[in-house]
């Protein structure tokens, strides 16, 4: 590019903004608590953004939550044998986006685990469409992880909860 | 492997499940009247371990049952719930895995949640018996399918149906399905330990080394015709040459070597020029301008591309920017802030080493994003003007290409001789271009010694795997273990009193037949040839206990159970309502055939499982101490069976 403009905004900060992993979280947060009718428990909230940002592992997600959790990754050994590492790289960005859901109450605390206390804006209102993409991918990892044991869903993505 | 228990779980999700529970390690028997579900025990233990067809009957099983269940037990004390929803359309692929120690025990019906399919139950199971992770190599040209051996091969030596347990002409379960026959020759040495994934690496290594050597061959085979038609190619070129007047001096008939130097002169000479002065000059004019042109359309290409590329990059750029906007954006999606101090844990309340980025922070960032991404949209339209003025001058340049094109066409066909000479001319360069196309093809006598000698390698390479492959003389090892389990089967034929076994001098399986083999001294005879129902339940009882006694001593990968519905069949004269009021059955011989089944249980202390479903209840101590379920009718009349009477109401 010729034309360097006057100031560069960083590049991670926006793509890495915790109101953005705040939605989200809160997206998948909503569609578990709507599933089972209880609370997350609150370590499965650590595997969402690494499911759902990388862009080849939100490819590769199934359509529908019919396909399981195991059945995929099953399925998928590549992106298995990657989450550990993803997921330890994501865990700072997971804690500061839970923290900004939180200040906004998008999200709830009880102690079972993570509630919501409203319904987040749905996918279709995201203002473009990989946004979009991320919150449906969401969604679908937030029913997931409603009908799996967390200790199950870490064995299963190979990573210590 | 053994089973444990096996729960059903009604449909309407409230009622209590029913839960049949085995003891492992011993005889198991399920006596009962007819029609109370004894056969489908088999089949849903067959279902529940992984078979895609299930078997099971429609009433009234199908008609409650929403969920089966199958809990096992390892050799090393670890527990597996191995649970399947009623087959229905697509779910029947759907299954539950639970792994645990010793306290899992059969699932309640709220944790019944499809979580695996039956790939990766097969899988898991496979893995925990110890089935090494092996494809099945057929041999070469044999025009199957290599295949994953796992549980459900191994099941396959599990179970005997009522059909099956009676059958004279087939020794194993499904074996009288499509395919299966060759599907239990193909694995029943590596079940027995004949045969491993080190001797199916080996074949399928022999079979890559194989077709390396045909690929070697057929290269080497095409290089040598080329040759030959080469020899014959260069004469013709040479006499084309003479004629041409490019050649002068030819002998009669030329070698080889003579025919490529000659070949050589006729590239080297140079065809004779003659042409009208003016009408030269103004050619050369117009070629050289058409040079020219050529040279200017090829700039303003490479501009056009240069100018395409750069917006592409733009668009890239501007793409990256609006991406990254999209998702700042979603603060918006939010809601209002209402906790403001971002240096505080909205949980813990501990001050954080850093503060996160206030909704605040996160607004201004978009302000300065938006603003760039004005910024470098201004720019679009400068760079499309651009780009349509350089399509304007390319356009101009190749018309007047096409135009001194026509000119040069028209001034060609003006002269005749001209024409003519241009042909000539023309021929000359086609046979020269021939020429040089065929010397460079010749002299490939080293590519030639090369291609022997990688065909010499390969084949080498095939012979040394060949001889490692006959060492392994699966055949023979399996002979070997085959003979092991006839030593068994022969003294317990003989105890049993079989027909033709008072004579034989061994009772063997025959991998080739896939059923029992009496050898006499006056000959071999198979089980087809020997006569009665009470023989071929005999033969089939001591030959899957001789089998299952010789898997348990060599700690093969099968699972350690084996389950046989309805072996005295043939002693009662009909389907019998109860057995035991029957006085005309064959006692004596029923009670020895249970008697066997007991002792082998008990010869292989714990590591093998039978379970048995029959008719037959003998009053003997040992045969009541190893009955797991009756199901008779009790002193008031209400019915007794698999299905609780009340999930019928």
């Amino acid at each position: 590019m010729t034309t360097t403009p006057h100031h560069r905004v960083p590049e991670a900060e926006a793509l890495f903004n915790p109101a953005f992993g705040a939605y989200l979280l809160a997206s998948s947060v909503h569609a578990a608590v709507k599933k089972v009718e209880g609370p997350l428990p609150w370590p499965s909230a650590f595997l969402v953004l690494p499911l759902v940002l990388p862009e080849d592992t939100r490819r590769s997600l199934p359509g529908k939550s019919t396909v399981t959790l195991m059945a995929w990754a099953h399925a998928n050994p590549r992106h298995q044998a990657a989450f550990a590492e993803r997921a330890a790289a994501l865990t700072d960005y997971t804690r500061a986006s839970l923290r900004t859901a939180l200040r906004h109450q998008a999200i709830g605390t009880s102690p079972q685990g993570l509630t919501c206390p409203r319904a987040p804006k749905p996918s279709s209102q995201a203002p473009g469409e990989e946004v979009a993409e991320c919150a449906r991918a969401a969604v679908l990892v937030g029913r997931w992880l409603a009908t799996t044991d967390p200790a199950r869903a870490f064995t299963v993505l190979g990573v210590r909860p | 492997m053994q089973l444990l228990a096996l729960a059903m779980y009604h449909r309407d999700g409230g009622t209590a499940p029913r839960v049949l529970r085995f003891r492992p390690g011993a005889l198991n028997i399920i006596t009962g009247e007819s029609e109370t579900g004894k056969s489908e025990v088999l089949d849903i233990v067959d279902y529940c371990l992984g078979r895609r067809t299930p078997n099971l009957p429609d009433e009234p099983i199908d008609q409650t049952v929403g969920w089966y269940a199958l809990l096992v037990v390892f050799g090393d004390g670890s527990r597996m719930v191995l649970a399947r929803p009623r087959p229905a359309g697509a779910s029947t692929l759907h299954a539950m895995v639970q792994t645990g120690d010793s306290r899992l025990d059969v699932p309640a019906i709220g944790e019944l949640v499809p979580n695996s399919n039956v790939a990766a139950l097969r899988s898991e199971v496979s893995a925990r018996l110890g089935i090494e992770d092996f494809r099945f190599q057929p041999p070469a040209g044999a025009g199957r399918n290599a295949f994953d051996v796992s549980i459900a091969h191994a099941a396959l030596l599990c179970f005997q149906n009522q059909n099956e347990i009676a059958d004279k002409k087939a020794l194993f379960h499904r074996q009288t399905e499509t395919g299966m026959t060759q599907t239990l020759k193909d694995t029943l040495p590596y079940f027995l330990g004949a045969a491993g994934p080190e001797q199916a690496l080996r074949r399928h290594h022999l079979t890559e080394a194989a077709r390396a050597q045909r690929a070697a061959q057929r290269k080497y085979d095409d290089a040598l015709r080329h040759q030959a038609a080469t020899d014959a190619n260069g004469l013709a070129l040479v006499r084309l040459a003479q004629n041409e007047g490019l050649l002068t001096d030819v002998p009669a008939a030329p070698n080889t070597t003579q025919v490529v130097d000659l070949l050589q002169q006729a590239l080297a000479a140079s065809p004779r020029t003659a042409a009208p002065l003016n009408l030269s000059d103004r050619r050369q004019g117009l070629n050289d301008e058409r040079r020219t042109l050529r040279d200017q359309l090829q700039e303003y290409d490479e501009a056009l591309a240069a100018v395409d590329r750069w917006q592409q990059q733009g668009r890239a750029f501007t793409g990256e920017l609006h991406l990254q906007l999209d998702r700042l954006k979603t603060l918006a999606l939010l809601g209002p802030e209402h906790q403001h101090d971002t240096s505080i844990c909205p949980m813990c309340t501990q001050p954080l080493p850093q503060p996160d980025p206030s909704a605040q922070d996160i607004a201004e960032l978009t302000g300065q994003l938006a603003e760039e991404l004005a910024h470098a949209q201004t720019l679009q339209p400068v760079r499309e003007e651009h780009r349509r003025t350089l399509r304007a001058e390319r356009d101009g340049v190749a018309e007047r290409l096409r135009l001194n094109g026509v000119q040069l066409r028209e001034l060609m066909a003006s002269d005749e001789r001209m024409r003519n000479l241009q042909e000539q001319n023309l021929r000359i360069a086609h046979i020269q271009g021939r020429i040089a196309e065929a010397l460079t093809r010749t002299g490939s006598d080293s590519d030639i010694s090369r291609l022997r000698h990688n065909l010499a390698l390969a084949e080498e390479q095939t012979a040394a795997l060949q001889v490692l492959a006959d060492e392994d003389d699966v055949a023979a090892e399996t002979e070997r273990c085959l003979a092991a389990i006839a030593t068994d089967m022969t003294a317990w034929a003989k105890r049993l009193d079989l027909g033709q076994a008072a004579d034989a001098t061994e009772v063997s399986i025959s991998l080739n037949l896939l059923n029992v083999v009496v050898r006499r001294p006056a000959g071999r005879l198979p089980l087809t040839r020997i006569g009665s129902a009470k023989n071929w339940i005999g033969y089939h009882l001591v030959a899957h206990l001789a089998l299952h006694t010789y898997l348990r001593r060599n700690d093969r990968p099968v699972p350690g159970f084996l389950m046989l519905d309805q072996p005295t069949q043939a002693f009662f004269p009909e389907r019998p309502r109860d057995a035991s009021k029957i006085q005309d059955a064959d006692w004596a011989t029923v009670t020895a055939y249970f008697t066997l089944l007991n002792e082998v249980a008990q010869l292989n202390e714990g590591s093998l499982q039978i379970i048995v479903s029959d008719h037959a209840n003998l009053p003997d101590s040992w045969f009541q101490d190893a009955v797991i379920a009756n199901w008779r009718p009790d002193e008031d009349g209400n019915r007794n069976a698999l299905i609780p009477p009340g999930w019928l109401g």
